[in-house]
């Protein structure tokens, strides 16, 4: 199992924001993470990236506990794509996409062949190649969520996290680096976790989904399984019709107004 | 481009602007050289460049050839008047600088200087308080000193304060900051309400000067600005992931919260060496970073020992402008807030416009 967790808990300020959360998460696997605004999905992320220590409870990775991993190895296991970001110096597309190659260059090296490569790689991937030398404080909020995500695509982690990473951009460009995300997972077997807003986004890439609310796991499963009517009107207390659609070839939402 | 891989293209480029980056700060090196021999020159009594740099190498290799038949005067005025000052002046600017690209980069805000944290107020304070109570006759270092240890604590006051919920966030230093501050602005128009005719000495403190300067002033500062400058390159790269947000710079394998306080803390403690010896000197550590962002680009790699070159040249020609080409001193302090912020209004100008939101 990749991740383990048991019994997590997470409060701020007297508030439970992750309560007694256990769950195992399984390597090569895309998982959708989906609930109401405040559920606590982006806490879950900054937990499993180990930007906040839980509380209670414990977080294991790859059999051994997350603490106990130096910042830097980490950095060489999993990557995020954040959902709130700013970056407040001009800083060039390229140069920002190779800081996701920073956790393998030593400190005072220099980036190899094999780093430009992998960046250029992911470049042409992310469709950011056409502004590499463009200044990131100069792009739009969706074409700097691209370069944000190249860049976690250079660091090249057997984990990618997405909060939300796809919440700025058009929909061509949505589809295009969910699919990098989700070829990842087939070809090589990583593991993606993204937060969704749009449950039908969730539902087209992800083989499971994770229900959350008020800081629990509401419901957990592959997706065909836990993706219904219930499952929806327990969560986000809204009237909907699941079906399969054939077009896109994957389980639809439609909500009642 | 046809043919080339993209491995290649991407390594041509990065050599260029490292060549770049070499040239700018050989030639920032090559002036502050120059710059340093013509200054010394200068002033009531005027020396020929060529004398200084002889008396220069005098005091390196020790050979008495090098002074025969120059003016006895001569070697002292360069080392015991004009060297200590002139030092000391290109360090300060050096330091303020490179303090200034510490604190914008870790706070996020371009607008942020040495003095953000209430390091200035709080030098002003404890030198205030020194002057107050007479303790300069004591001893010429104890209003120095009070005016470190004012900073010092102000600092440690200010990171109290913002570290109440979950850590220092950069808005939560900024505004502590502020709040510090205005205390002890308050605290220090009370010392001057009560100073009677030290008034005038706190005021002058205030306003920041160069005039005798020892060696002494020099060791220090130049331990305080080489001790920082390894600190700050160490963690150069770090400073650079902390531009993308700590939630990003801690995935991409930076411990933030540590290199936040490790960062501050020495950049202050910088600041607060630089203060004390030269009193308050504005502009220059938000200035600087600005105007050589735009030569080298946001990296801290690069960004870091270019400001602390431009520093120094910039702080070492105002010095030269107050001490030897005006008619009369004026303070540093004022000259360089005459000079550097209308010119700050014109580069923050120029900048937005040119800024595509």
């Amino acid at each position: 199992m990749i991740f383990e967790l048991q019994g997590v808990g997470f409060s701020f300020d007297g508030k439970k924001i992750i309560d007694g959360v256990s769950l195992t998460l399984a390597p090569g696997r895309f998982y959708g993470v989906v609930g109401p605004n405040g559920c606590g999905k982006t806490t879950m992320v900054d937990l499993l990236c180990r930007f906040r220590a839980p509380q209670q409870g414990r977080i294991d990775y790859n059999g051994k506990s997350l603490s106990s991993f130096s910042k830097r190895q980490l950095a060489r296991e999993i990557s995020l794509v954040p959902q709130n970001f700013y970056i407040n110096f001009p800083f060039r597309v390229r140069d920002v996409v190779m800081m996701g190659r920073y956790p393998y260059i030593p400190r005072f090296g220099r980036p190899s062949g094999r780093d430009a490569g992998i960046v250029a790689d992911v470049m042409e991937a992310a469709d950011v190649a056409g502004m590499a030398e463009r200044l990131v404080t100069e792009l739009s909020g969706g074409e700097r969520q691209r370069v944000v995500f190249a860049r976690a695509l250079a660091q090249d982690t057997p984990v990618l996290i997405l909060d939300e990473a796809t919440s700025n951009l058009d929909v061509g460009h949505a589809i295009r680096l969910l699919g990098i995300a989700a070829r990842r997972v087939r070809r090589e077997s990583k593991t993606v976790l993204a937060v969704f807003q749009d449950i039908n986004q969730a539902a087209a890439y992800c083989d499971h989904l994770l229900f959350m609310s008020q800081g629990k796991i509401a419901a957990h499963g592959v997706t065909r399984d836990v993706l219904n009517p219930g499952t929806v009107r327990a969560v986000f207390g809204v009237d909907a019709r699941v079906y399969h659609d054939d077009y896109s070839n994957a389980l639809h939402v439609v909500y009642k107004r | 481009m046809t043919g080339t891989p993209p491995s290649d293209i991407a390594g041509r480029f990065s050599r260029r602007l490292r060549e770049a980056a070499a040239i700018q700060l050989f030639v920032l090196a090559a002036l502050l050289l120059v710059l340093l021999v013509v200054s010394t020159g200068m002033g009531f009594i005027q020396i020929p460049a060529a004398a200084v740099v002889k008396i220069i190498l005098n005091r390196i290799t020790g050979d008495p050839q090098l002074l025969s038949g120059m003016n006895e005067i001569f070697p002292v005025v360069v080392t015991d008047v004009r060297l200590p000052r002139i030092l000391t002046a290109a360090l300060v600017g050096g330091g303020l600088a490179m303090c200034g690209v510490t604190f914008q980069g870790i706070l996020l805000n371009p607008l942020a200087d040495p003095y953000t944290l209430g390091v200035s107020a709080g030098a002003a304070f404890g030198a205030a308080l020194a002057i107050l109570m007479n303790m300069g006759a004591l001893s010429a270092h104890s209003v120095p000193l009070f005016a470190f240890i004012g900073a010092l604590a102000t600092l440690a006051a200010v990171v109290y304060l913002s570290s109440a919920g979950g850590g220092p966030s950069s808005s939560n230093l900024i505004l502590s900051g502020i709040i510090v501050a205005a205390i002890l602005s308050a605290g220090i128009s009370f010392l001057k309400y009560v100073a009677d005719e030290q008034v005038a000495v706190i005021i002058f403190w205030l306003m920041g000067s160069f005039a005798s300067k020892t060696w002494g002033d020099v060791a220090l500062i130049l331990a305080a600005v080489t001790g920082g400058l390894a600190v700050f390159l160490y963690f150069a790269r770090e400073l650079n992931l902390m531009a993308l947000g700590s939630q990003m710079a801690s995935s991409l394998g930076v411990d933030t919260r540590r290199v936040t306080l490790l960062l501050l803390a020495t950049a202050s403690l910088v600041a607060a060496v630089c203060v004390s010896v030269s009193g308050i000197i504005g502009f220059v550590g938000l200035l600087v970073p600005h105007i050589m962002r735009l030569a080298t680009g946001p990296d801290n790699r690069r960004l870091i020992p270019a400001s602390l070159l431009a520093g120094a040249l910039l702080l070492l020609c105002a010095d030269t402008l107050t001490r030897a080409v005006l008619p009369t001193e004026i303070p540093i302090g004022v000259l360089t807030a005459l000079i550097g912020g209308p010119f700050f209004c014109w580069v923050f100008r120029r900048q937005s416009a040119g800024r595509a939101w």
